[in-house]
């Protein structure tokens, strides 16, 4: 659009009205106009056609239409134009419902002046223009959405298919070696002297570790992409049953064990029981070497949500690396000392991010550890 | 070479140390007198069917069990699942999946195209002769098959 000549097409079936326009339009104001005008909107399209319009006039008091159905009928053919909307001289609020479905403005007959036309006119096209570019960009946006989506469904789709392999290939091979060696210790043993042995032994338990670590590795990787239904979660009965579980795995054991009151959360119920397997395994673990091992389970409200915690008076660990405990394959202690992977934590960890909470822990070495945790209340 | 009209397992792997480590399990147990073992999922099919290098066997024949990967060339496991159960002639033969997969959507899919039972290798290899001598057992002693 040039900006010295606009071309303006009035739909006005009232020759006064239209003279009127086409007279106000003359009137020197710095911009040329270029004007045409039809009776009706059934000739519109053709109109087009020649007359490339840069602003459509449109009177909604026309013989073949009335009103909003006026608008509509025009911005079905001229759906590229800005559009300005006359109306008769008690118009208001048809004009503002005008403008509300479509139209850039609106102008009151027998209220027109040439300035005001003029600034009808210049501000209707700007801000068409200014409509048309925030769709635009609306649109890209949308488009890089989609596309950013497709992306991430696609790695989120290599992923799977990696830990798939993982789960799958990883495991033959060290069948393999674990079994031969074992066939080697069953069969050959005459061949083999005590170092011998040993040294198979230990290639065994190390296939053992290494299937664990798979194991728990998946295990970690399933808690980041599996699908989440939340529900409310009664605390209480899930802590008591995996306590429950956790005692008869070690029935010559007694661990004094103390539960405060605990209420409901808001979580997917197997993520969250996972959760809690994990940080009370690690008190039964973390506590076997005390002569008198006391593992306390309680929660406090802090606003909206709810501190769940896990205190144990076990081998605790030192404040300086209480960064470190959530990480995955992170240790603080040896396999000697203590067994396990370094997942646990991890998923502990990755099981709150995913439910929007909060991990935290401490912690003196000897003397025990506590770890929190933020959970929505239900 | 054992006749295939009197095949009893029919072992389909393709990693060369499973199959020596199942045929061995069984043996132990003298389960492995009548085992074919196939190494992908089109010889598979072939054998189940009758076909290829196998078209002198009678289909009625089937063998009492077949000791399934899912993890196959050419044709996958759970396309040899879906082939053999959605056929009349060879639906009642008892298809056990072996595999190292233990991915949930691997066991669902396995039992809604009507896998009889789905059994995890487990690395650790007196597990594993446990698991392949127990499955042998049920299914060519214990288990009572339709006529």
């Amino acid at each position: 659009m040039g900006q010295s000549e606009i071309k303006v097409l009035l739909v006005e079936d009232n020759p006064g009205d239209v003279r009127l326009i086409q007279e106000l339009l003359k009137e020197p104001d710095g911009v040329k106009f270029e004007f045409a005008h039809l009776p009706r909107l059934t000739e519109l399209e053709s109109q087009l056609r020649s007359f490339h319009a840069d602003v459509l006039l449109l009177d909604l008091g026309l013989p073949e239409s009335q009103g909003l159905e006026s608008l509509m009928k025009a911005k079905a053919i001229a759906s590229h134009l800005p559009i300005i909307i006359l109306t008769g001289l008690f118009g208001h609020e048809l004009g503002v419902e005008a403008v509300a479905n479509g139209a850039q403005d609106y102008l009151v007959k027998g209220r027109i002046d040439a300035p005001l036309l003029v600034r009808a006119i210049r501000y209707a096209i700007e801000r068409r223009r200014v409509e048309d570019e925030i769709r635009k960009l609306n649109e890209e946006l949308e488009e890089r959405v989609q596309q950013r989506t497709a992306q991430l469904e696609a790695a989120n789709k290599e992923l799977e298919a990696f830990s798939y392999s993982v789960s799958h290939d990883l495991r033959a091979p060290l069948r393999a070696i674990d079994s031969f060696s074992k066939i080697l210790i069953e069969e050959q043993a005459q061949q083999l002297d005590q170092e011998g042995l040993r040294m198979l032994n230990i290639v065994r338990d190390s296939t053992g570790r290494m299937g664990q670590l798979i194991d728990d590795l998946l295990a970690f990787a399933r808690i980041g992409r599996q699908g989440m239904i939340k529900s409310p979660i009664d605390v209480t009965r899930m802590v008591n049953s995996i306590i429950k579980e956790l005692q008869s795995a070690e029935p010559t054991r007694t661990v004094n064990v103390t539960m405060r009151s605990l209420p409901k959360v808001h979580g997917d119920i197997s993520m969250i029981r996972q959760m809690f397997v994990n940080l009370l395994s690690n008190a039964f673990k973390f506590t076997r070497h005390r002569a008198h091992p006391i593992i306390e389970i309680g929660c406090t409200s802090e606003g909206e949500e709810n501190i769940c915690y896990v205190r144990d008076n076990g081998a605790g660990f030192d404040m300086q690396y209480k960064d470190k405990l959530f990480g995955v394959f992170q240790r603080l202690h040896t396999t000697d000392e203590f067994e396990g992977t370094g997942v646990g934590l991890a998923i502990v960890q990755r099981v709150i991010h995913r439910h929007s909470g909060r991990v935290w822990a401490e912690g003196e070495v000897g003397k025990g550890a506590t770890f929190f945790v933020s959970l929505p209340r239900a | 070479m054992p006749n295939h009209n009197e095949v009893e397992i029919l072992l389909v792997e393709d990693n060369p140390s499973d199959a020596e480590l199942t045929i061995r399990a069984l043996k132990k147990h003298h389960l492995a007198n009548n085992l074919v073992h196939v190494k992908d999922g089109a010889e598979a099919l072939d054998f189940v069917f009758a076909k290829g290098k196998y078209s002198e066997r009678n289909i009625q024949n089937g063998p009492k069990v077949v000791l399934l990967d899912l993890k196959l060339p050419k044709v996958d496991g759970l396309e040899v699942l879906k082939r053999i159960k959605s056929d009349e002639r060879t639906k009642v033969i008892p298809v056990v999946v072996l595999t190292s997969s233990k991915e949930e959507q691997d066991v669902v899919r396995s039992y809604q195209l009507g896998v009889n039972s789905y059994i995890m290798k487990p690395v650790d290899f007196d597990k594993f002769l446990n698991a392949v001598s127990d499955l042998g057992l049920y299914w060519l002693l214990l288990n009572q098959p339709p006529r």
